[in-house]
């Protein structure tokens, strides 16, 4: 591959007690990249990607390897709070806390102890600006976020995760609750967004998959199929599995 | 087609059910709206007898440190300090209390944990006051009067058995509003790199907060109405306490150890409503309280 790796898993596999739910992922997510995860309805694409900042650690057991600049993540003894930081997560649904706007975006700086004005100031209008939601809030930063539309509640939450400078953001179908409008301007931020960092996104819209991924992972009953340049995947797939999912045989 | 018209707007046993159903409810609400009214049409009337008919003032009830109705003395201060300390102190023991064993319960511990727990707090929230009154005057006075000296009746045992009273309704109360807090609250702050007692204190807390401030109410508001378990063992003196230790009387202990050695219609019974009325004005101020705390915990 031409580009440089920013996350790599090897032999990944998870597993909800004894129902084994991924087999031998192996992925190499390039950097400054946008890679989608499609697949259908529990194929498992959930449960990868919330391994790969160890959201799982409570529920599951994930085995094998995931690495980021040389470091098995996926060992007992390393600080998951700072991979957390490295590598944040976006949700489907959004999730702003019950707090301001302001407050929120600063959230995970705040837990890294920052207290300087100036550095919280700096850092809320950078993310907004970088998520595309500045020029809609600069002047109610102190307002609820409870009372921001659905589209601009998610974006304010892609704010919340690039406030901390993270190397890589994963999304879980971050466009699947709102209207086309915001999905487009999501999809915006994150084309935007990959000049600075690495985007790892589920997504069910194979629309979305095509308009913003430049890679793309096919995922079927835990098995990672095929993972190629979006334009090969959607245009010529070198798996029959692949070809069906995409023209709508099973999923 | 006529049929049909007639079908659609003729009544049938379902709108009959409808309006039926609804005549039931206005009746049961003006029957208890109504008696609610009495209630406190009746209580505010005995209530002020005192001060209409015996030529009492209020000022002088409400600040009068000497109670004595049989001498003619209506000094109420001293129950009006009593109630409030005891209610006071037992709701300021038992808010870390309860806050801890919801934290536990509801952020530490296994599903498992909350499903065993829950019954046996419901099972303590329901055991009648007399068992805890009870309780107050075999085990913990005497306990009281082993480690402070003097009687081991007072204020100080009151608190104990009230806080030991109101506890599992709070943390029952607590734990209700910890659960409310949405689940993806926490994902969303763990994905952030926060540690779960971060996650604890800066999210669930202060969305949990005004739950929290309604069970410390609520439990207050059964503590300061609390009578009998409290006369068992307060020692029933109505001076103004100076310490733990000393024994007192609350509004309600008063009220109960009084209402059967009176005579209705003389000033000593009159004074025993007033009492009663100052209990209903701080119930209905309690009251009050809670719908503004869980009123901001709507939005
Ligand atoms: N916490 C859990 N405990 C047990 N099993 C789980 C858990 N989460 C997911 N699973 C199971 O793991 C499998 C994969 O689920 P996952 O959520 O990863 O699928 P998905 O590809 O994201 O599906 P969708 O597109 O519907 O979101 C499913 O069979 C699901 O039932
Ligand atoms: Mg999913």
């Amino acid at each position: 591959m031409q580009t440089k790796t920013a996350l790599e898993t090897k032999n990944l596999q998870v597993l909800y007690g004894e129902k084994h739910v991924a087999h031998d992922i192996n992925l190499k997510f390039p950097q400054n990249q946008i890679t989608a995860l499609i697949g259908a309805s529990g194929s498992g694409k959930s449960t990868v990607l919330r391994s790969l900042n160890r959201m799982n650690d409570d529920f599951a057991t994930v085995k094998g390897e995931i690495n980021f600049h040389g470091v098995n993540i996926n060992q007992p003894k390393v600080n998951v709070y700072r991979v957390r930081q490295q590598i944040g997560m976006v949700f489907q649904q959004p999730t702003p806390f019950p707090m301001s706007i302001y407050e929120n975006v600063i959230y995970g700086l705040r837990l890294t102890g920052e207290k300087d004005r100036r550095v919280l100031d700096q850092r809320v209008e950078e993310s907004l600006r970088q998520a595309a939601l500045w020029d809609e809030v600069r002047d109610q930063l102190k307002a609820s976020a409870l009372a921001l539309s659905g589209g601009q509640q998610q974006r304010l939450c892609i704010a919340r995760t690039l406030a901390v400078r993270p190397e890589i953001i994963l999304m879980d179908e971050p466009t699947s609750a709102l209207d086309p409008v915001s999905t487009s301007q999501i999809e915006d931020t994150l084309v935007q967004l990959k000049k600075h960092l690495t985007i790892i996104m589920v997504t069910h819209n194979m629309q979305q998959a095509s308009r913003s991924a430049d890679w793309t992972a096919f995922m079927h009953q835990g098995h990672l199929i095929e993972f190629d340049k979006t334009d090969t995947i959607f245009m010529n797939p070198h798996e029959q599995k692949t070809a069906d999912y995409l023209s709508g045989k099973f999923g | 087609m006529e049929d049909l018209k007639k079908r659609l707007t003729q009544p049938s046993i379902e709108s009959k059910q409808e309006w039926f159903g609804k005549l039931i409810s206005y009746l049961a609400m003006i029957l208890i709206g109504g008696l609610v009214g009495i209630i406190l049409i009746f209580l505010t009337l005995k209530g002020i007898a005192l001060f209409k008919d015996n030529g009492v003032g209020v000022w002088h009830f409400l600040s009068g440190t000497d109670w004595q109705p049989s001498h003619h003395h209506y000094g109420a201060l001293p129950m009006i300090v009593t109630s409030f300390s005891v209610t006071v102190l037992s709701g300021i023991i038992a808010l870390p209390l309860a806050l801890i064993v919801a934290i536990a319960i509801t952020e530490m511990l296994p599903e498992r944990v909350y499903q065993y727990l829950q019954p046996l707090i419901e099972l303590l929230v329901g055991i009648p006051s007399v068992v805890y009154g009870y309780l107050g005057l075999t085990i913990i006075v005497p306990y009281l009067r082993q480690v402070f000296g003097g009687t081991g009746f007072g204020i100080l045992a009151a608190t104990c058995v009230l806080f030991l009273m109101i506890l599992p309704t709070m943390t029952s109360m607590t734990i209700d509003s910890f659960r409310a807090v949405p689940q993806k609250y926490r994902q969303a702050s763990i994905g952030l790199g926060a540690t779960r007692w971060q996650t604890i204190s800066r999210v669930i807390i202060p969305s949990a907060k005004n739950g929290v401030l309604t069970a410390m109410v609520f439990g207050m508001a059964r503590a300061f109405g609390e009578a009998l378990a409290v006369q068992m063992v307060i020692g029933n003196t109505t001076v103004i306490p100076k310490g733990l230790m000393e024994s007192s009387a609350t509004l309600t202990s008063v009220l109960t150890t009084g209402i059967g050695n009176t005579v209705m219609g003389t000033a000593s019974n009159n004074a025993l409503w007033s009492l009663a009325l100052i209990l209903l004005v701080m119930s209905l101020a309690f009251n009050l309280l809670m719908r503004l705390s869980s009123k901001k915990g709507a939005r």
